[in-house]
């Protein structure tokens, strides 16, 4: 064994916060609201594409050089142009990433609102998650299949995080610190969120919709709103995601990256923000343990394959979850307000 | 030419939409009766066309052979994905989405014990030892052996479904499940009994059509996982609740990845990489403007939910 | 749960620390990481792929012992998923928990991509036998696209075959992916510059559950094809994708005329396992290119050690994995478990490799830049694929046996 406990420290996570922004958004969404988003890798790949997007056609023309078409031919200089440029004028390619992230989260944004408008229409609730679900695939069939945007099936290369002209370690642990900060703020958020008035209100929502609008709550824009924040959030995880990896690619955004943030929120607890982180870390560590095991135990010499096996492990502990655990590792907690506790202290009279 | 493409298409949607519809018939069933969308139902199927593929290289390439024990091994599946994982979260009431969750989570198990058996056994990819014959020739199309297994099995096993949901005391308790649960159990239906006897059902469905798909294709992993999306459509299109209207629903999706994507490849050059979205395209359509399908089209007794 | 969950974690930690690694102490080991798809859509390539390296270690190990070197190899693999985030963990897992810095894999173009950018900063060397695809031709970086020419050789040679056999059109139906579209657009290029005809296209989506409307298509563009010359079908697919095309196309009334080509991971005793497959392919001539076993004296010892060793004969590409693993390990040998030393030595290295299937080359780019295929067609009895002739990517000469 020669791991190097630093460089699998960092890697494991910067996966943990980006993966945690997805979860923080599904637990919003989800955990808090009552959406059931069956959507995430479409809202993760918005931000992917966008970041595609941007790195080709963006870029260039910050920094003050000539457009270079990136797919085809000219693909090799093009490659070459975005590496140039992230790596020699680092705040051009800062200036970049933050744009990106602002259209990523827009755009996001925005099909997320439109899409909870679809929930009015849908005759059961959960129909919302199978048409986000099926959306997210026709989103990358499209992408797939039409050039203009990332080249088809062929992707962008050479996305890289801003950091990358730092070099070496020092890079990787730049861009950690900033995912976790960004990871941080929505965490934050978040928490706050569920302690206010309006995170309340959520709560009634998901509890009973009827009452909620009895009581003069416009619901229909409660949604709409939890939607657009919930989808911001996971496009900015999406940006992120394919600069730590460097490629914008349809392959990566599939009904399993879906699956997989859903595993982290009901592993880690609905409704709980700290569920959420912790779902996300869980996931982030086992995901990386299994893989280092399952080389071990091949260098060792067991015939096994223990690739499949890993998943297999991944679907039973799930099911264990839900099933002697449902409300998660962390419940969510019970939040109380002042009045509610002066009420609580006058009516049993403590 | 393209009177023969139409009716090469047409004869195609007509051989899929039946085996779309063997299997979303299953779905429509664990939809009503046990009310859970499950997505294992593509495992299921995978599990039949992989019995198929073993019974067919080692007992017998007696299709009849095949297609029974295909629907024993997918039934048993299914009946013991009921006790150890689906009917512990029914009794602990968990919502649907956690049921869906679960229903991916023994699909994921099933498939990886697959993909398992496929890598020791060298059995990736692999044909069903069911050689093809040609039964029936004009000169603007063929009907192969397939067809007529496919086809009428299909129709034998839809109408067998219906006879035994209308004119039998488990297909009477079935519908009483699908319509009030609580109800159902007040009047004293043996509730645990019937889901069992549902889920063997869907099983063997499942199995039959994962043999039949396999005999037309080739067998691997995921070969059912690649249709359930398409096959949900089907049922969504019967409003997870009609038998006629899921019928319907598996001939609509057939038609329009085939016949439909044929005329349009045709005629206007779309490329057929776009062919995956069609049954999704559908959902989503159906989902938005008519989420009852085309259950108001068959108010008759033969739903399963009225 | 939660004390369940910790306790499952600490005994696969255990595991880890329980099972023992290295050998005797004055032997150094040098880790050789393997990214394959494992699981996934391509789940099926990957035992075979690792089997071929396996054996490559296997070799060169008891060849080091034999001379008393006190070097040896040891194979760490993973699961890339067959996505390039996959790829891109599997080989971070890989580097950082074995301390490898070669890697042989991964098998598609956009896997290697996504392990690109993490093996360009770290210094990692990704010697990738199996990519062609165009997106991959980047120099100056440290991807190695050895042994498995890029698309532009196999499209030259499937022009030269198609112009040899009298084809004067082309009916292509290919798969939707960077492979399949990169070659269809170079084999349109060459043929037609090669005085070739119409070519027309078909793209499939990857995955495909069947492929009977492609295969209706694809019949329809031979009926129009047919009236103005002699045409021929040019299937650019994967195996299964082939198997569920054949299962149509064999009693198609119009694609049974024809003649036919494939791609070279179509030439595998698996496409023929099928016996009515096997009478179709034989009946259209079918015709494809693969490494063969005239092109250097390594072909046929590679053949029987692997056939001995896994009881199968090689699937398509292994020879390329086989190739691959050992010009990995012939650079680390001069230039030791070093990502950089390894970039900087191995295409010399490479450049004096004799590999199963042509001698290895590399251009700026990295890739491979010498082309020798075999010609293939089905035999008389349709049980095997035997070689009826050569290709030679450099010279551009063909040679037909028969």
């Amino acid at each position: 064994m020669n791991i190097d406990y630093v460089a699998t420290t960092i890697a494991v996570l910067t996966f943990f916060g980006i993966w945690s922004l997805m979860a923080i958004s599904l637990n919003i969404e989800y955990g808090v609201a009552g959406i059931p988003n069956f959507g995430k890798a479409l809202f993760v790949s918005i931000g992917a594409y966008t970041t595609g997007v941007t790195y080709t056609r963006l870029l260039p023309i910050l920094a003050g050089r000539d457009f270079i078409h990136p797919c085809g031919s000219t693909l090799a200089d093009a490659i070459q142009l975005r590496s140039d440029i992230i790596r020699t004028m680092p705040v051009v390619a800062f200036v970049n990433f933050g744009i990106t992230l602002v259209i990523a989260a827009v755009i996001s944004g925005i099909i997320g609102f439109a899409f909870s408008y679809l929930v009015l229409r849908l005759k059961e609730e959960w129909f919302l998650a199978l048409v986000l679900l099926v959306g997210g695939e026709i989103v990358r069939i499209f992408v797939r299949g039409y050039q203009p945007l990332i080249c088809a099936n062929n992707g962008i290369s050479a996305v890289s995080q801003p950091f990358a002209f730092m070099g070496g370690r020092s890079a990787s642990i730049a861009f950690l610190m900033l995912v976790l900060l960004i990871a941080f703020i929505a965490y934050v958020y978040s928490e706050r969120l569920i302690r206010s008035p309006y995170g309340r209100l959520l709560k009634a929502i998901r509890e009973n919709e009827d009452i909620a609008r009895t009581l003069g709550k416009d619901v229909a824009k409660t949604k709409a709103q939890v939607m657009f924040i919930g989808s911001m959030i996971a496009a900015i995880s999406g940006v992120l995601f394919a600069v730590n990896l460097g490629f914008v690619n349809t392959n990566d955004y599939v009904v399993t990256l879906t699956l997989d943030v859903w595993v982290m929120v009901v592993l880690g607890g609905l409704g709980n923000p700290k569920g959420a982180l912790l779902g996300a870390f869980v996931i982030a560590v086992l995901d990386r343990l299994t893989a280092i095991a399952a080389i071990q135990m091949n260098m060792a010499g067991f015939n096994l394959e223990f690739n499949f096996v890993r998943f297999i492990l991944f679907a039973v502990i799930l099911l264990l979850m839900m099933r002697y655990r449902p409300q998660g590792i962390l419940p969510e907690p019970n939040y109380t307000t002042e009045a509610h506790d002066n009420l609580t202290a006058r009516t049993t009279g403590d | 030419m393209f009177e023969r493409i139409l009716i090469d298409s047409l004869i195609r949607s007509m051989q899929v939409g039946s085996l779309y519809a063997l299997m979303a018939l299953g779905i429509t069933l664990t939809m009503s009766v046990l009310k859970l969308p499950n997505f294992a139902h593509a495992e299921f199927v995978t599990v039949g066309a992989y019995t198929a593929l073993i019974v067919s290289r080692n007992v017998s390439t007696n299709p009849i052979i095949i297609l029974g024990l295909s629907a024993i091994v997918a039934s048993v599946v299914a009946l013991v994905s009921h006790i150890t994982v689906f009917r512990p979260f029914e009794k602990q009431k968990s919502s649907i989405y956690i049921m869906l969750l679960a229903s991916f989570a023994v699909g994921l198990i099933i498939r990886y014990v697959l993909f398992l058996t496929a890598d020791t056994f060298d059995l990736f990819d692999q044909r069903i030892q069911v050689p093809l014959e040609i039964w029936y020739r004009t000169d603007n199309f063929i009907l192969s052996n397939v067809f007529f297994w496919v086809v009428p099995t299909s129709i034998v096993l839809v109408i067998a479904l219906s006879l035994l949901l209308n004119a039998t005391p488990l297909g009477r308790e079935m519908r009483a499940l699908a319509d009030n649960f609580d109800l159902a159990r007040v009047i004293g239906i043996p509730v645990e009994r019937v889901k069992w006897l549902t889920w063997l059902l869907v099983g063997a469905l499942a199995g039959i059509s994962g043999a039949l798909w396999g005999i037309q294709t080739s067998v691997s992993p995921l070969m059912g996982w690649v249709v359930i999306l398409s096959v949900f459509a089907a049922a969504i299109l019967g409003g997870l609740s009609s038998f006629p209207g899921t019928i319907l629903g598996a001939y609509v999706v057939a038609f329009s990845e085939n016949t439909i994507m044929q005329v349009l490849n045709f005629q206007f050059g779309l490329s057929f990489s776009f062919k995956p979205a069609i049954p999704f395209i559908i959902i989503v359509i159906v989902l938005l403007i008519r989420p009852e399908g085309f259950t108001q089209f068959f108010k008759s007794n033969r739903s399963l939910k009225r | 749960m939660a004390k369940r969950l910790s306790l499952l974690i600490s005994l696969l930690l255990l595991i880890m620390i329980a099972l023992p690694v290295q050998g005797q102490d004055d032997v150094e080991t040098y880790v050789l990481g393997v990214a394959q798809p494992f699981t996934g859509p391509l789940g099926s390539f990957g035992t075979d792929f690792t089997r071929g390296i396996e054996l490559a270690v296997m070799q060169m190990n008891a060849e080091l012992e034999a001379s008393g070197v006190n070097i040896r190899f040891e194979v760490a693999s993973a699961d890339t998923e067959g996505t390039p985030d996959g790829a891109a963990r599997a080989v971070q897992t890989i580097v950082q928990t074995t301390g490898a810095e070669v890697i042989v894999g991964p098998l598609t173009t956009s896997e290697v991509l996504g392990a690109k950018q993490f093996a360009d900063e770290n210094g990692v060397v990704i010697v990738a036998p199996a990519s062609s695809g165009i997106p991959g031709a980047i120099p100056g970086d440290n991807i190695f696209r050895v042994m498995y020419p890029p698309d532009n050789f196999a499209a030259l040679a499937f022009a030269e075959i198609a112009r040899s056999r009298g084809y004067e059109n082309i009916a292509i139906l290919h798969v939707d992916d960077p492979f399949g579209n990169g070659l269809a657009e170079r084999f349109t290029i060459d043929f037609q510059a090669a005085g070739g005809g119409e070519v027309t296209t078909i793209a499939y989506s990857p995955e495909p559950p069947d492929l009977s409307g492609e295969a209706t298509a694809l019949s329809a563009d031979v009926a129009q094809l047919s009236g103005s010359g002699n045409t021929a079908v040019f299937c650019i697919c994967f195996l299964a994708d082939a198997q569920k095309l054949l299962q149509v196309a064999q009693i198609d009334p119009i694609l049974t005329t024809v003649e036919w080509m494939g791609v070279e991971n179509l030439v595998s005793p698996d496409l023929l396992a099928d016996a009515g497959h096997a009478q179709f392919l034989q009946s259209v001539n079918f015709i494809s290119v693969s490494f063969t076993d005239t092109a250097t004296p390594l072909t046929s010892p590679f053949i029987e050690s692997f056939t001995a060793e896994y009881g199968d004969p090689p699937g398509p590409f292994t020879n390329y994995a086989f190739d691959a693993a050992n010009i990995a390990m012939l650079t680390m040998l001069a230039a030791g478990n070093d990502g950089d030393a390894v970039t900087g030595m191995l295409p010399f290295v490479a450049n004096h490799y004799i590999g199963t299937s042509v001698q290895a080359y590399l251009d700026d780019n990295g890739d491979q830049a010498i082309a020798f295929y075999g010609i293939f067609r089905v035999a008389d009895d349709a049980s095997s694929f035997i070689e009826i002739g050569t290709y030679n990517g450099s010279t551009g000469l063909l040679e037909m046996n028969e």
